[in-house]
């Protein structure tokens, strides 16, 4: 008799959730349906515009998430290599005058020489104490690097050329995008299905994989913790600084641009599961997609776009902490 | 639990302090006044221009014999265009430097942060740049020789009712913004699409995108800095826009509008401005001004009306000779049909000027007044 009865709740509890979605779509439904048939036309161009703006915050979210799995902290000082990118390359391209592959060449080697300056100096000497120590040290770095811009670029904004604000029009008028917003998300995309490949085959990314699973075996095995840490600082600011000259291009340069892409990066990663490489790339085009979906189809008053993705972030953490790929957080903290 | 006794006690032994002390200074060889202005940020264009136009009129008063044989010295504070740094500025100006007047503040966040504090300690507050409708009742001792925003907004609002029935809005989410868009609102009897963005923002694809699909016969751009006018304008060119762009006040130099000439020119442009009259005395000041800072200031219209806030407080000083903030305030509202650099001004009962905006478009090459065609 229980026993029937405790199989029947069963049954009932494993079909609620399909049985009320289902009532809730056949009501609304054809609202829904509706409200999207008038927006139709914009939606091309909404995914699109999240489209770049996921491309550029998974840049950043990819290297703040390496560097997360390997030292263990949050690179706080991350975004500032982002405005270093940014402004590096405007030093070289319009000061100097130099052609745009010079100029982006000259920048991404500065960015990643600041990388690997930081690792050595600041986050090495550190490596073996508290995740703590290495997160505030973080913390005053980007306030300093932050500083040292603004003392040198001053605090006005800046823009980059605007040649090739010139846009395109796509599928049938439904798209427009410009050269750099195009070639921001081709370079996402290819750097993403790189840098995979290389964790994966490569002999340096698989000693990297193994100081992430397990910094203490990997090392009585013989692998150079310090080398895969110089790796992932270096991938790390080559991605930033990327991002960095595309955001130029997009947007505009200001010294505090690192910190707004950094804290969507933040959520992003959290959104896909701290630590993961697919996660921080989920993330960041969720977020990207979401907050350009939501204000241009009006769910969201367009004033409260910045902080979509604090809402996802607190919402993340208090009902799913380990993010939507992630396992449970203890596997992750072994 | 000694030392965090020490630690609770001290500052208020210390505030208890503050009053003597500086109360010792009581016959000062020099007048000292406040200057509040984004010296940093997105308003610092503005504000470092202001600041620099400011110390040059004092030094020219200075060396004209200053108020009575006493030198004015101005200490600067940054407001960063916020009223939250405003204030805490203003506080340091009032209750440390113990000023009688200050000249700011630029951004109108700046003024009504600061305003509050000068009111209640009765020291003369006098911004040159600060357009919000709210600054009108901010206080008695609150004046500003810039026009109101409040014939900004009705003068876009009464082109638009004339012209559309159906305009957009893209908002920055400040007080000096908000402040033209809600008189447009109040003024404008079509309907208006609402799209705001903060400070800190600056992709503007997706409400631009949003604005297309709506219909509308225009948009009105209420931006905080000529920095952010420009992205917009970038950001609307990229997306193909093809409708009328009207805006505030914020472009008075043309060279941002000469980067996207062709662009205004197919779409139309019509902004708010209002202009001082050409005079030899502005363009002798211009000069010095560029001789001495080494760059041509940027918005002739605010040199012209931060000079007349000095010179108007100066002789404000000059008469009451005292530092009875009281008689200082009735010293500027008494002051009537003064002949300053931004023509012929006096203060109303609520401290704002007589001056008014107007309406231009441009052709290209430059402003052209609407009024005149």
């Amino acid at each position: 008799m229980w026993d029937s009865i405790y199989k029947l709740t069963l049954v009932i509890g494993r079909l609620i959730f399909p049985i009320t979605t289902f009532i809730l779509i056949m009501i609304f439904g054809l609202e829904i349906f509706s409200f999207l048939e008038t927006k139709a036309t914009i939606i091309p161009q909404l995914l699109w515009n999240g489209l770049v703006s996921g491309a550029l915050i998974a840049l950043v979210s990819l290297g703040l998430t390496l560097i997360y799995s390997i030292a263990g902290f949050i690179q706080f000082a991350h975004g500032e290599l982002v405005a270093l990118g940014a402004y590096s390359f405007m030093v070289f391209h319009k000061w100097l005058n130099w052609e745009i592959l010079p100029a982006s060449g000259g920048a991404l080697f500065f960015v990643i020489l600041v990388g690997l300056l930081l690792e050595k100096f600041f986050f090495r000497p550190v490596s073996q104490k508290d995740s703590m120590i290495p997160l505030v040290i973080s913390i005053g770095l980007s306030m300093g690097i932050q500083s040292i811009i603004l003392i040198i670029f001053g605090a006005n904004i800046l823009t980059m050329s605007n040649n090739f604000s010139k846009s395109h029009s796509f599928f049938n008028n439904t798209i427009l995008a410009t050269y750099p917003q195009i070639l921001t998300v081709a370079l996402s995309i290819f750097l993403m299905i790189s840098l995979i490949l290389f964790l994966k085959h490569s002999k340096i990314g698989k000693s990297i994989r193994a100081v992430s699973s397990n910094r203490a075996v990997a090392e009585t095995f013989g692998i150079n913790v310090n080398k895969s840490l110089q790796w992932i600082f270096g991938i790390g600011a080559l991605m930033a600084g990327i991002a960095g000259i595309c955001l130029g291009f997009e947007q505009n340069l200001e010294p505090l641009m690192g910190v707004h892409i950094l804290i969507k990066a933040f959520a992003a990663i959290i959104l896909g599961s701290i630590g993961s490489i697919r996660g921080a790339i989920f993330g960041a085009f969720l977020i990207g997609v979401s907050e350009n979906l939501l204000v241009g189809l009006g769910i969201i008053p367009s004033g409260f776009s910045v902080a979509i993705p604090f809402i996802i972030l607190i919402l993340m953490l208090l009902i799913k902490p380990e993010g939507l790929l992630g396992k449970r957080f203890e596997s992750l903290r072994q | 639990m000694k030392k965090l006794l020490i630690f609770l006690v001290a500052p208020f032994l210390l505030w208890g302090c503050e009053e003597n002390i500086s109360n010792t200074d009581n016959n000062p060889e020099t007048i000292k006044i406040g200057g509040i202005a984004p010296l940093s940020g997105d308003g610092a264009t503005v504000g470092l221009m202001i600041q620099n136009v400011t110390n040059l009129a004092i030094e020219t008063i200075n060396n004209d014999g200053g108020i009575n044989g006493k030198n004015i010295e101005i200490l600067w504070e940054d407001g960063k265009c916020n009223p939250g740094d405003s204030s805490r500025s203003t506080q340091k100006l009032v209750n440390i430097d113990k000023v009688t007047a200050i000249l700011g503040g630029v951004c109108s966040g700046e003024t009504l942060g600061a305003a509050p504090i000068t009111e209640k300690k009765k020291v003369i507050l006098l911004s040159s740049a600060s357009s919000s409708p709210e600054i009108t009742s901010a206080g008695d001792f609150v004046f500003r020789t810039s026009p109101s925003d409040n014939s900004q907004g009705s003068i876009l609002a009464d082109y638009a009712n004339k012209n559309f029935k159906k305009v957009g809005m893209i908002t920055e989410q400040t007080d000096y913004s908000i402040g033209i868009a809600s008189t447009f609102k109040e003024h404008f009897t079509g309907e208006i699409v609402e799209e705001n963005y903060l400070p800190t923002e600056s992709d503007f694809k997706t409400r631009i995108t949003k604005l297309k699909n709506e219909n509308i016969e225009g948009v009105l751009l209420i931006p905080q800095s000529p920095a952010k006018f420009e992205i917009l304008i970038r950001q609307l060119q990229e997306q193909n826009w093809d409708k009328p762009i009207l805006s505030n006040e914020i472009v008075t130099n043309t060279e941002v509008l000469k980067k996207f000439s062709d662009f205004f020119v197919k779409v139309s442009y019509v902004g708010a401005q209002f202009i001082v009259p050409d005079s030899e005395n502005l363009n002798t000041f211009i000069d010095s001004y560029t001789t001495k800072f080494g760059e041509v200031p940027i918005y002739t219209n605010y040199v012209a009306t931060t000079i007349d806030a000095v010179n108007m407080l100066a002789k404000a000083l000059k008469e009451v000779e005292s530092n009875d903030t009281e008689k200082i305030r009735d010293a500027l509202y008494n002051i009537q049909n003064y002949e300053g650099f931004s023509g012929n001004i006096s203060f109303d009962k609520n401290g704002d000027i007589n001056i008014t905006h107007s309406l231009f478009s441009f052709d290209g090459e430059k402003l052209v007044s609407l009024d005149e065609k």
